[in-house]
């Protein structure tokens, strides 16, 4: 049965085909049906195929699926092969439940919205574009996909293009993201000038084989890692995500919590083996996706839009999937790449269903005391903060956890200690937001308050799905404190991550590391509470008391503003320099100067042409003269 | 061989001419046609002539006018010109009131004068038909009696004309003096024999290329062009720019090919007409920028044209100069047969201005003047593109790099002026109303046979450059 | 092979021009079908070449050789895996671009027609052409209808542009010309023989000196041709003057006729000279690739931004030309032909805005998108296509460019690649100033939607597209043995140079070559017996 694991991706890539050729003329109903269809197809073959692969057992995890041979020329070799083994069949898993739970959703959500045909093409598209990257057994192909999903981040974050600010966002995504693919590209060169070839074992044999040098392959990865820095959305290229959450919200459950941003985690996990040989490399991914975590999480803190504060959150969620990828723990960081895809899409659902309560407000300061109307939008909620928080029994505990416990047992105590504090910060900001929100007094638009309705089953049933997923989800990873061999992901992903340098805790270090996160978390609730429950005069006094501080985190540190100055703004204003005055007045002023200076002599010699006779027979006789004279002397 | 033959092609010419005088006495002016057709007849009678004595080579007044083939071919193409030139005139003439009984006869003598110098081998041979032609020319410039432009263009030409004949014949007796013989062929021998040449020879040679400068229009003596090109009546005009062009070639040819074949390049004549043939080129078309009267600047064009030809004569390569020459023909008198075309009764379009918009008003005269126009410019897959072809590839083929450089050049700087024309034709919408007068099929005819000329030396030349091989031959190769 | 094919595919398009001469001009309709029907079967002509067409060898096919007027100039011509795809581009093409002035032409379809017609004639020409004069014919006569295209049908400034254009490449084909009656001269006195045949001409071996100025001399013409930097000026003015069909004309083919002499000439006879300027030529490339990317950035006018960003991609195309190995010079081909869909159909996209707009100022666009949502999916592939994005032509090329670039000099290869974040920037910017964003300009809210004329002839583009970009080897196995031959070519003739100059020898201005002693008329019994 696994054999047709190969289908996954190209059932959605049909549906695709179909909606955008005919779909103006299908019925809605009947886009809806398919749309989700092709994606829930794809769902149980994934489902099948990760039966088949944890019957078929570690020897022969891997099956390769060639379809046909794609690019060849000279040394250059890239065939379109799909594989699947456990870190494929997860990711596929992933993309495949979590996005049928968000088409679903969005049936409900998008039901009044004009390009309705169109939002499900673009979804089924990426739904294709994100399983070519997780399946591609070539990294060539993978950056197929991975260009894939970033043209569908694109369209989809430019959904409503008639909004300036959305096209602008959309177009900011793919460009930032360019840059991060342009060092992608250069690492694939690399690895084909170095290796010989593009296909994933044979990269993993390549280095195993020890046939690169540390160099080489600190210098590969490094451009991958800054491919996956512009995907996943961290320092210094973070900068896109936040506006992107101008697309619709299961747009941005989908692509910017759950699949897309995650990808980079994704593919430094398949490449474990380059990042794990080299070493200064995996410290690099460890240090900036603990800084991202940190520095996103501040940035979350002030923010009043309620999809802003989830998109940092999820900025500094993938920083610490980084963080675990690079102190070596992969399986950690997929872990938790796993949870986080069911608990933030979860959020933002949620956020979602709340703008639709409040036909489209986005303001936390504009609502308050929501949990009496929204009956089932609230819970779920709860439990995703609760999650994302690291309150234990949850799954984003779990995954967290292991993270963070791996980073201590690395022995990287300050990429630790940053995690801990983003931790406090994590708990602070969730329940910050779940306390404006659904908690204190009222604070609607009037207006928006006279049709304030709990969304229909169809947005609420995901709802609970990714919940009940949230809640369970961590239970396949438990830590060695609750005995051994628990850690079901982790052993089931070993084919495809071999164990980097395994540090063994002593039981009571474990169980330190989990009370201290666990107190954090619960901190971090607690000044929440504080701030907005208890005595909500507080947030004013410390804005009144750090007014720069906070401007500083209200504007995001203004890195928007000094990016825009230093890169965009500079290279326009110069090019427009360059143009005028080199382009069309030197380059093209040597081309119409000599044509003019051509002219000019023409002009002159015919000043001689007098028409008097005498000149002419002067000019005659002079020639005459000279040529002589010549001919004498 | 020694044979009175050798002088029917004159005979011929002049015995036309003069019955032409004749009838002209006869003849009502409305009927002057006749005299038209009779010329047409005689002159296809002498072509017929030529062709006959191809390959045949004849000689009288012992040797001093002889009928090989090269003098064969220049004659026909000389005959095949005036033709023409007397096809385009027919209804010009009553158009422009210039139609008297002369203007045949001239001509005819002009063509006569031409075909002596073209068959002879001695200089005073030559001058005798240079001024047969010179005189005549002279007063066919000044035929359109009404137009004082036409006049003054006659006397300059006169003027000037006389003055270089004075340097030639200068020339002649110097090289006498020199070399005790006028004809070339010993002139030549004496060159070959002298390691150093005295002062006088080279004096009296560079006299020679004075004179028969000004008749080839180069630069310095080819100030009286513009302005006799454009006070000319205009198919007068267009015989100017190929019968006397050709013919002066043809001597020069006589004289310099075995010349510099004998590699004596080193020598400053070389140099001096490697000086000459650059002004030539830089100047014509420089100036022709500038003009805004379609005959000036088909004028200047023509000193420009004579310069490539120059280049030709540099490389020594005969059959290349004349391939150009038998192209040139046709594409300049096309070239002036269109704008000919371009005329209403008394009144001739020959400004820029009046060609706005013509090429879609009159899209045949269009078509054909744009190819003639192409074809001056040197784009294939015309004659002038051809031709410049060989001359240019002989040149680099002699070394001549920096030289044929400068020719591109310079003829780069033609295509602007060539396409300007185009520009105004097509490019330009009409200010003002252009009548013209297309009654006129004996023009037609022309514009059709220069079009065929044009292509089919540009496409399939094959057997023209047969005939000419065949005729250079005769050349002496020393 | 008794049927001439490849004289009919080069001269059907002509003998229709002539036939148009005798159709009155009224009967427009009538023309521009018949027009449209010439270039169409034409195109299915061409077709048989490429199903017919022997991958396994370099010789060129399809060979028809005859005597013309002496003096080595033949009537020879022939294609190979190189120049087979640009010839099936061009009559791929002609059709598409006939369709798309249907209406936009309306005064002078016949004359219009005609220069198309001739227009096509002379670039398949200059593809086919393997006799160094007969090259030069094309290449010169192709000009003259294309000054009429601008000239009669452009815009404002139209005269200046055509002109400019005329003049530009002209001052690059004569010095070419010099150029090649010098190597002609060379074989003469090498052989005693006249001939244009580049075959005899790879044949020969040149003095390193002497290769230098006729290297010069061929490498203008064709760098002014591509354009690369600072030859660019003329391509700008050229573009916005000229009607949509010249625009599409002008970049999808007349572009390549640069990059093709590159690789037909310039490196096959000149290897030592092309060594010796490869790396001025390589960094005139790469400031060719970014200059015009930033040049692109800030245009205001839709049509000179596409015209910036053909300088930028075809400087990539030059560059992989000039990295010599397999991936590049394959890449560089297959990217011709990107260039030629993707830039094509971009002008062609321009075109159908300016038809309902008339104008080209982006700043007079805006929210196209909502008033014409199917012409928006056309240009969004489109631009999706030059940008290089994967699944679509522009990728494949690209990458096999930037890999062969890189494999050769890694620091060109990572300036190179900053085209693929440029092209994205000023592509997608355009994109979102002209189609996306509120609708300011309410002459918009009267824009139709594309019409079925307009679909069909954007359609195939886009299947060519997506064919390009998912299964290249379609096209790319065709190519191995001529590109490889060519490469050996380059290097084996650098080898028995460099060998003479070691052993010291006095080298004449050329040596003929010792192997592959062939004249060619043994080479026309090869023929034959094939």
């Amino acid at each position: 049965m696994t054999e047709i694991f190969w289908l996954i991706p190209f059932i959605p890539a049909l549906s695709t085909l179909i909606l955008a050729v005919f779909g103006q003329k299908l019925p809605k109903k009947y886009v809806s049906f398919q749309a989700c269809f092709a994606v829930f197809a794809s769902f149980v073959i994934s489902v099948i195929s990760l039966i088949g692969l944890l019957q078929a057992g570690h020897e022969h995890s891997t099956i390769v699926k060639n379809l046909f041979s794609w690019i060849h020329a000279g040394s250059f070799k890239a065939d379109l092969s799909l594989q699947l083994d456990p870190l494929s069949a997860v990711m596929a898993l992933v993309v495949t439940g979590v996005g049928f739970l968000i088409h679903v959703y969005s049936v409900g959500y998008m039901a009044e919205d004009k390009g309705y045909t169109r939002y499900f093409t673009y979804m089924n598209l990426f739904t294709f574009a994100m399983l070519i990257l997780v399946m591609a057994s070539n990294i060539v192909l993978m950056f197929v996909g991975w260009e894939g999903v970033g043209l569908c981040s694109y369209l989809l974050i430019g959904f409503w293009f008639e909004k300036h600010s959305a096209a602008n966002a959309g177009k900011k995504a793919f460009i930032v993201n360019r840059i991060g693919d342009a060092a992608f590209l250069l690492g694939i060169f690399f690895i084909f000038i170095h290796i010989g070839s593009g296909e994933f074992h044979a990269i993993n044999e390549a280095i195993g084989g020890g046939e690169i040098t540390q160099s080489i392959a600190t210098l590969i990865a490094i451009l991958l890692f800054v491919g996956a820095v512009g995907k996943s959305a961290q320092i210094p290229l973070y900068v896109w995500l936040p506006d992107a959450m101008e697309g619709p919200t299961p747009v941005s459950a989908l692509i910017h919590a759950a699949t897309m941003v995650t990808a980079g985690v994704y593919m430094v996990s398949r490449m474990n083996i380059l990042f794990t040989f080299s070493i200064s490399a995996g410290h690099i991914v460890a240090v900036v996706g603990a800084v991202t975590a940190v520095f996103a999480a501040t940035m979350a803190l002030t923010q009043n839009d309620i999809k802003r504060v989830l998109a940092y959150s999820t900025i500094s969620q993938i920083g610490y999937m980084f963080i675990g990828c690079g102190v070596g723990a992969y399986a950690a960081g997929m872990f938790h790449l796993y949870t986080h895809a069911f608990f933030k899409s979860l959020l933002f659902l949620a956020a979602g269903s709340v703008m639709h309560a409040l036909s489209g407000e986005l303001n936390m300061q504009k609502m308050g005391g929501l949990r009496k109307y929204l009956p089932l939008t609230y819970p779920t909620f709860l439990i995703g903060a609760i999650a994302i928080a690291g309150i234990p029994f949850l799954s984003g505990f779990f995954s967290k956890d292991a993270i963070l416990t791996s980073a201590f047992a690395s022995g990287q105590y300050f990429v630790w200690g940053l995690g801990i504090f983003g931790a406090v910060l994590t708990a602070f900001y969730m329940f910050r937001l779940i306390f404006l929100t659904f908690y204190g007094k009222e604070r609607l638009e009037p207006e928006a308050k006279k049709h304030l309705h709990e969304s229909p089953p169809v947005m609420t049933i995901p709802l609970v799905l990714l919940a009940f997923f949230s809640v369970i989800a961590g239970y396949v990873g438990l830590p060695v404190v609750f005995g051994k061999n628990l850690d079901f992901f982790g052993r089931f992903l070993e084919p495809a991550i071999e164990h980097a340098h395994e540090v063994h805790l002593t039981l009571g270090t474990e169980w330190m590391l989990i009370l201290i996160s666990v107190a954090v978390a619960v901190t971090g609730i607690y000044i929440a509470w504080v701030f907005y429950i208890k005595n909500p005069q507080i947030p004013h006094n410390l804005v009144a008391r750090f007014p720069g501080l906070y401007k500083l985190l209200y504007n995001k540190y203004y890195v928007d503003e000094i990016y825009n100055t230093l890169f965009v703004n500079s290279t326009i204003k110069g090019s427009e320099v360059v143009y005028d005055h080199f382009d069309l007045k030197v380059i093209d002023g040597v081309v119409n100067g000599s044509a003019s200076a051509t002219n000019f002599f023409g002009k002159v010699l015919s000043y001689i042409q007098t028409g008097l006779i005498k000149d002419y027979a002067l000019i005659f006789l002079l020639g005459a003269i000279l040529l002589l004279g010549y001919l004498l002397f | 061989m020694n044979s009175i033959y050798a002088l029917s092609p004159v005979l011929i010419i002049v015995a036309a001419s003069l019955l032409v005088l004749l009838l002209e006495v006869f003849l009502k002016r409305e009927n002057k046609n006749y005299i038209a057709y009779i010329s047409l007849i005689f002159l296809i009678a002498c072509a017929a002539v030529c062709v006959q004595f191809w390959n045949k080579v004849y000689s009288y007044f012992d040797g001093n006018l002889i009928l090989d083939n090269l003098s064969l071919f220049f004659s026909f193409i000389l005959i095949l010109a005036t033709f023409l030139i007397i096809l385009i005139s027919m209804k010009y003439l009553t158009l422009q009131d210039t139609n008297y009984g002369e203007y045949y006869a001239l001509l005819l003598f002009a063509l006569s004068g031409m075909i002596i110098m073209v068959s002879s081998q001695d200089l005073i041979v030559i001058f005798l038909g240079l001024e047969v032609l010179s005189i005549s020319s002279y007063t066919l410039a000044g035929l359109r009696r009404s137009d004082e432009k036409s006049s003054e263009a006659a006397i300059k030409y006169f003027l000037l004309g006389s003055f270089a004949s004075a340097f030639l014949v200068f020339g002649i007796a110097l090289l006498f003096g020199a070399t005790q013989s006028t004809s070339i062929p010993s002139i030549i021998e004496y060159f070959q024999s002298e390691s150093a040449l005295s002062m006088m020879a080279l004096v009296g040679l560079g006299l020679v290329v004075v004179g028969f400068g000004f008749k080839i229009a180069v630069v310095p003596f080819h100030m009286w062009t513009p302005d006799v090109y454009q006070g000319a009546p205009t198919p007068i005009t267009a015989f100017f720019s190929v019968g006397p062009k050709a013919v002066g070639f043809a001597v020069l040819l006589r004289i310099f090919y075995p010349y510099f074949r004998e590699a004596l390049q080193s020598q400053a004549i070389f140099a001096l007409l490697w000086i000459i043939a650059v002004l030539t080129m830089v100047v014509g078309n420089l100036i022709a920028l500038r003009q805004t009267n379609v005959k000036r600047i088909l004028a200047y064009s023509s000193i420009a044209h004579a310069g490539y030809l120059m280049i030709a004569i540099l490389a020594g390569d005969n059959e290349s100069l004349v391939f150009y020459l038998t192209v040139y023909l046709f594409m300049n008198i096309g070239a002036f047969a269109s704008v000919i075309a371009l005329g209403k009764k008394d009144h001739e379009y020959l400004e820029l201005e009046d060609y706005r918009g013509i090429g879609f008003k009159y899209p045949w005269i269009g078509a054909t003047f744009s190819v003639f126009l192409i074809s001056l410019a040197g784009f294939p897959p015309t004659g002038g593109f051809l031709a410049k072809f060989y001359v240019f590839s002989a040149a680099v083929r002699q070394g001549l790099v920096s030289l044929v450089i400068i020719g591109v050049l310079a003829s780069l700087v033609s295509v602007f002026y060539y396409l300007r024309i185009i520009i105004y034709m097509y490019m330009k919408e009409p200010s003002y109303e252009v009548e013209i007068n297309i009654d006129n099929p004996a023009l037609f005819l022309v514009l059709f046979l220069c079009l065929y000329g044009v292509l089919q030396l540009g496409i399939f030349p094959g057997n023209i450059l047969v005939l000419i091989r065949q005729a250079v031959s005769s050349l002496p190769l020393l | 092979m008794n049927l001439p094919i490849l004289s009919i595919v080069t001269f059907l398009p002509l003998a229709g021009a002539v036939l148009f001469i005798f159709i009155g001009r009224e009967r427009e309709n009538l023309l521009r079908y018949l027009g449209l029907f010439i270039t169409i079967i034409t195109f299915v002509a061409s077709l048989y070449l490429y199903f017919n067409f022997n991958a396994q060898t370099p010789e060129p096919q399809f060979v028809e050789k005859s005597a013309w007027i002496g003096y080595g100039i033949n009537y020879h011509i022939g294609i190979d895996g190189i120049s087979l795809y640009l010839v099936l581009l061009t009559t791929f093409l002609m059709p598409i671009v006939l369709l798309s002035s249907w209406t936009y032409i309306q005064s002078r379809v016949k004359e219009y027609l005609i220069f198309m017609l001739m227009l096509q004639t002379g670039i398949i020409g200059v593809f086919v052409a393997l006799n160094l004069f007969l090259f030069y014919v094309f290449w010169e006569a192709m000009l003259i209808p294309m000054y009429f295209l601008i000239g009669i049908w452009g815009g404002h400034r139209k005269i200046y542009a055509t002109v400019k254009f005329v003049l530009f490449t002209m001052l690059g084909s004569l010095l070419m010309l010099v150029a090649i009656f010098y190597m002609y001269s060379l074989f003469y006195k090498a052989t005693g023989t006249y001939s244009f045949n580049i075959f005899d001409y790879h044949r020969m071996i040149l003095n390193p000196n002497v290769q230098t100025w006729l290297f010069l001399a061929f490498a203008l013409a064709f760098a002014i041709k591509v354009p690369m930097f600072p030859f660019h000026t003329w391509l700008p003015d050229a573009h916005v003057e000229a009607p949509t069909a010249g625009s599409v004309v002008l970049a999808a083919v007349l572009l390549k006729m640069g990059t093709y002499g590159f690789l037909r000439f310039a490196l096959p006879l000149f290897p030592d000279a092309l060594q010796k300027f490869l790396p001025v030529l390589a960094v005139l490339c790469i400031i060719g690739i970014i200059y015009g990317g930033l040049m692109a950035l800030i245009q205001k006018d839709v049509k000179s931004l596409v015209a910036y960003s053909s300088v930028s991609h075809m400087g990539l195309i030059m560059l992989a030309v000039f990295a010599l190995n397999i991936e590049a010079v394959e890449g560089a081909i297959y990217q011709m032909l990107n260039h030629g869909l993707s830039t094509g159909a971009l002008f062609l996209c321009v075109g159908i805005l300016y038809e309902r707009s008339h104008t080209r100022l982006i700043k007079d666009f805006g929210g196209v998108s909502k008033q014409m949502p199917v012409f928006s999916a056309f240009f969004l592939i489109c631009m999706l296509s030059s940008v290089g994005l994967p699944g679509l032509n522009g990728f494949v090329g690209e990458v096999l460019c930037l890999y062969g670039v890189f494999k050769t000099n890694t620091l060109f290869g990572i300036l190179g690649v900053t085209t693929v974040i440029l092209a994205a920037a000023y592509l997608l910017w355009m994109f979102q100033r002209v189609m996306q964003g509120p609708i300011t300009n309410e002459k918009i809210f009267s824009f139709k939607d594309l019409r079925v004329r307009e679909i069909v002839y954007l359609a195939p583009i886009v299947v060519m597209m997506f064919w390009m970009g998912i299964y290249p080897q379609t096209f790319l196995r065709k190519m191995d043995v001529s590109v490889t031959h060519l490469l050996n070519q380059v290097n084996k003739k650098e080898a028995i140079f460099t060998k003479a100059q070691k052993e010291k020898k006095t080298l004449p201005p050329s040596i003929l070559m010792e192997s592959e002693k062939h004249t060619e008329d043994t080479e026309k019994e090869e023929k034959e017996s094939r």
